[in-house]
């Protein structure tokens, strides 16, 4: 892939990021809380407790996992220490 | 020149968040991913979530290197070995970054996210700036 078909892909990633962490409430609210989460162009395209699964709904709706934000979405006062 | 970091509500708190791409040959593998900038990790280490997100098989994971490693990180207990080499492409820079620690499982707890420690900023020869109060955060380079 070209550098800027990447950089394309990654800005799409990136916006899709934005959104994702600025609408946590919104996905918890909607009973996604504890779950896997795949989001395209600021959609969520895919759920699931098992990550493996949500990979496979993300394939069969012809996307590469590679490239589509595929995130946790922790249980509220979740505090990771790292 | 300067490389935006998101500062995001992450897990708890706020965290300087970059995302980048990532390209290793040895094993194959290419994705993008969302990094906690962590300055108390002398290394990177990927998600395995990332990892499976990547579709690693399991003949190039046997293209990792080095022994079995146990690390302790956020919580969770997990076996890692090195990616002896990676390309990273950070908003159109690239760096590459060596002996970078991939889970290979997980033994206790969920996967934590992927961790960019001090050898990233060392690589990139980045200054790292973070200012959490005003939510402003961005890598720095000579270029």
């Amino acid at each position: 892939m070209e550098n800027t078909q990447i950089l394309e892909k990654m800005n799409s990633f990136e916006e899709d990021s934005k959104w994702l962490y600025n609408n946590l409430d919104l996905l918890r609210k909607r009973k996604l809380s504890g779950q896997f989460v795949a989001i395209k162009n600021k959609e969520v395209i895919a759920q699931g407790k098992d990550i493996n699964l949500v990979i496979k709904q993300v394939e069969k709706k012809g996307e590469n996992p590679s490239y589509i934000l595929i995130e946790y979405i922790y249980p509220e006062g979740t505090i990771i220490l790292l | 020149m300067k490389i935006p970091v998101r500062v995001d509500f992450f897990a708890g708190g706020l965290r300087p968040i970059l995302s980048f791409a990532i390209k290793s040959e040895e094993p194959k593998m290419f994705g993008f991913i969302n990094a906690v900038i962590d300055t108390g990790s002398p290394t990177t280490i990927l998600s395995l979530n990332d990892v499976r997100k990547m579709r690693v098989s399991e003949i190039q994971m046997q293209k990792l290197t080095g022994p079995y490693k146990k690390v302790n990180l956020g919580g969770a207990q997990m076996e890692t070995r090195l990616l002896p080499e990676a390309e990273l492409n950070i908003s159109g820079k690239k760096i590459k970054l060596s002996l970078i620690q991939v889970p290979v499982s997980i033994t206790k707890g969920d996967a934590p996210p992927t961790i960019l420690g001090i050898d990233f900023l060392l690589a990139g020869k980045f200054k790292f700036f973070f200012d959490v109060n005003n939510l402003v955060s961005y890598l720095e380079t000579e270029d």
